[in-house]
């Protein structure tokens, strides 16, 4: 280890590109991962009998001596003017009961891949607008870098993890074709294709990273649906899949998992030089670096900086602007499912296989709102896997009559999910608990979380719409909706250590890189300073993480 | 006016002397809840499941094994323990009221309907989360279950040979 030139802390779709990407340049790099290795074919081989029982075999609420992972901030008031956007079931009923907005989960995975390992393999672009919201709109801020670099960066992921999307698609558009071709949308999403249309949002099949024939030695996808359990096959782009085993291959890669760092240390010129870690034992370990790349998603990244505190940086390392934490964006979420009057199967396919762009380009018409969002055909990411979610989530009561209710419905739901623009906000940011603690003593990362009046109006649009499409098919019947007004149960977090040219406003300059450390670099959701419009953030994430990548070694070659 | 006061006092007296044994032994029930679910219970709970998943016209939660691994589940934390011990000792009054011996030896439809006067009472309500910690956990591990997935029509689970015909219509 005495050789390591850049250590990066966080195994994701960021910490993991970005070491791929240094060590194929020749950068001997150590990375430390909270979480452990998985193995597919032991930890999620869908072959289980009560397969519908297994989730990822990751509890993002608890740890494994079952204190809490986070803490939350107050619940926002909903108010009863939004009575009719609660989240409900037909079985439960109202999901939330009081009059405060309850704060569910993060759902994230702590392990070699990052929450890749339980993604649906969306492989979205931003859209061009999207970096630019503060000068379009006036709204959130504009990014460091322009759209033709970043797409330089979409096209070499794209390449390497092998993405599938259809050509042509006027909404998100780009300069060459996708590498894969497109997935077919499964008979349940084709069934309500119709729909889309009456509303003017055709649906076309999602761009994933999910593989539509075999490429760089993977196979193709054989549909089971189980994207969010854990891919067994390693067909879906996961970040342990795709950029682990190149870069262990250079043999410049030392990994270290179920490791805990829990300090950033700094010498007397402001630089970080070495990284302390907790082992699985209690025990402490240090080690030296001449860089380091925090890639811990959008809520730890800010919490180990906030932990980080020394003379020279008195409120966490890089945080004499103090902006870290700042700036949370999460993606405003509306699903809803419906029963079909006859049978489709929507277990069969992929969890996001369709997606209507037509409202995903940002403040593209006037509507009350600055953002946009896109709305996806969800089957499998509603858990439509088997009959367990229809006796539990849509088909009320006991007896003779459910049964025979369940065996004339199942097969009958499909799914929709609207994701839409969230703008920052002074109420959403992330710091530390202040009685929460983990394994190691220190304080847990604290999530403060308020939707705007943008984001409602926002939101009161995608149910909308979503409802307006299931008012377009015949015979449907709405049995379920799940809405961000009532319940925090984020996936897409974002920039808490956001870039910027402002010193006074980002944490990270364009480059990715600390306006206060020279030798700290950012790869994760941390950095991305908007939220696009509802866009899945891992392309993006590790398109962001393999440019920061070149611009460190460009940088730290520059100082010799 | 001397008789009626010196009779208040002792009312009052016995009133309270009674709240404070109800409420000592409502304590003492809780804190000496019991870490299984014992014999009785577990009696009673098969006859809940029998009532919301019975066997006959397709495989029932006795054929699904659901009761052990229903139990199983809730003796992992106090409060689905207390939800069990409760919500029987609760069906089993219900049954008395309604004349019955038991829970057990009502007739299906007052089985029933007992259950569902706890699914329809006041959200948080002891009857209420005793209805859905079992409903929700019962419909759970049975449909997860080969036989009742079979019994819907589901042909195989996801792996290993995926849905390669997933652009299809439904077979059957």
């Amino acid at each position: 280890m005495g050789d390591t030139e850049i250590v990066i802390i966080g195994g994701g779709p960021g910490g993991l590109a970005a070491a791929w990407r240094l060590t194929s340049r020749g950068v001997r790099v150590a990375l430390l991962e909270s979480g452990r290795r998985f193995s597919p074919a032991v930890d999620y081989p869908q072959t289980q009998d009560d397969f519908e029982r297994h989730d990822f075999p990751y509890d993002p609420e608890r740890d494994a001596e079952g204190r809490p992972r986070y803490g939350f901030g107050v619940g926002q008031e909903i108010g009863p003017e939004w009575e009719a956007y609660r989240s409900f079931d037909r079985v439960f009923g109202r999901y939330v009961n009081g009059d405060r907005r309850d704060f569910v989960r993060y759902e994230h995975v702590r392990g070699v891949g990052g929450s890749t390992l339980h993604f649906q393999g969306e492989a979205h672009r931003f859209h061009p607008y999207a970096l630019e919201m503060r000068s379009r709109f006036g709204e959130g801020t504009d990014w460091p870098l322009s759209y033709s670099e970043l797409e330089r960066y979409y096209e070499i992921i794209e390449e390497h993890i092998g993405v599938a999307a259809p050509s042509g698609n006027e909404w998100r558009p780009r300069s060459k074709a996708p590498p894969l071709p497109p997935h077919g949308l499964s008979y349940a999403s084709r069934r309500l294709s119709a729909a889309f249309e009456a509303i003017g949002a055709p649906l076309v099949a999602n761009s994933l990273a999910i593989l539509s024939q075999p490429h760089n030695g993977r196979p193709p996808c054989n549909y089971c649906n189980s994207c969010t359990q854990g891919c067994p096959l390693g067909d879906k782009a996961s970040a342990d899949v795709v950029f682990l085993p190149p870069a262990a291959g250079t043999k410049r890669l030392d990994l270290y998992a179920d490791v805990q760092v829990v300090e950033l240390e700094v010498d007397g010129a402001g630089r970080v030089n070495a990284v302390a870690y907790a082992k699985p034992d209690g025990t402490r370990e240090r080690l030296s670096c001449n860089a380091v790349i925090v890639a811990c998603g959008a809520i730890e990244t800010p919490r180990l900086l906030l932990l980080s505190k020394s003379k020279r940086f008195p409120h966490g390392l890089a945080n004499n602007s103090g902006q870290v934490g700042l700036h949370l964006t999460e993606h405003l979420h509306w699903s809803a499912v419906a029963m079909l009057p006859e049978r489709v199967d929507a277990h069969r396919g992929q969890p996001i296989d369709g997606t209507a762009w037509r409202f995903a380009v940002p403040n593209e018409s006037p509507r009350g709102y600055v953002g946009g969002f896109r709305l996806s055909t969800a089957h499998g990411a509603l858990g439509l896997r088997g009959p367990a979610a229809y006796a539990q989530r849509f088909i009320a009561g006991f007896g003779r009559a459910h049964q025979e209710r369940m065996a004339a419905q199942f097969g009958h739901a499909v799914g929709l999910i609207a994701m839409g623009e969230w703008l920052p906000n002074q109420e959403t940011y992330v710091d530390l608990d202040p009685s929460l603690r983990d394994a190691t003593g220190l304080p847990v990362a604290r999530i403060h979380s308020q939707l705007g009046d943008n984001e409602r109006q926002l939101l009161r649009h995608m149910a909308d719409t979503t409802r307006a499409v299931f008012g377009a098919v015949p015979g449907a019947e709405i049995v379920e909706e799940t809405s961000a007004l009532d319940r925090f149960s984020a996936a897409h977090v974002l920039g808490t250590c956001r870039m910027g040219t402002d010193r006074q406003t980002a944490v990270a300059d364009g480059d990715g890189i600390s306006h206060e450390v020279p030798n700290l670099a950012f790869a994760g959701g941390a950095v991305v300073p908007s939220s696009g419009s509802g866009d899945a953030p891992s392309l993006t994430i590790m398109a962001l993480a393999v440019r920061t990548a070149d611009r460190l070694i460009g940088r730290l070659s520059a100082q010799g | 006016m001397h008789w009626l006061r010196w009779n208040r006092r002792v009312f009052l007296r016995r009133a309270i002397g009674a709240i404070l044994l109800l409420t000592g032994a409502d304590i003492l029930r809780r804190i000496f809840l019991p870490s299984r679910i014992g014999s009785r219970e577990r009696a009673t709970l098969e006859v809940v499941l029998d009532t919301l998943i019975p066997d006959g016209y397709v495989p029932g939660a006795r054929q699904t094994g659901v009761l052990d691994r229903l139990v199983d589940e809730c003796e992992a934390t106090r409060q689905t323990r207390r939800a069990l011990v409760e919500g029987v000792a609760l069906v089993e009054r219900a049954a008395r009221r309604r004349a019955a011996l038991s829970f057990e030896a009502l007739p299906i439809s007052e089985r029933e309907a007992v259950l569902a006067e706890c699914a329809a009472a006041e959200n948080e309500s002891l009857p209420w989360f005793f209805f859905r910690t079992v409903r929700d956990r019962a419909m759970r591990l049975h449909y997860t279950h080969p036989l009742a997935w079979k019994s819907v029509g589901m042909s195989h689970g996801p792996q290993p040979g995926g849905y390669p015909d997933y652009e299809q219509a439904p077979h059957g």
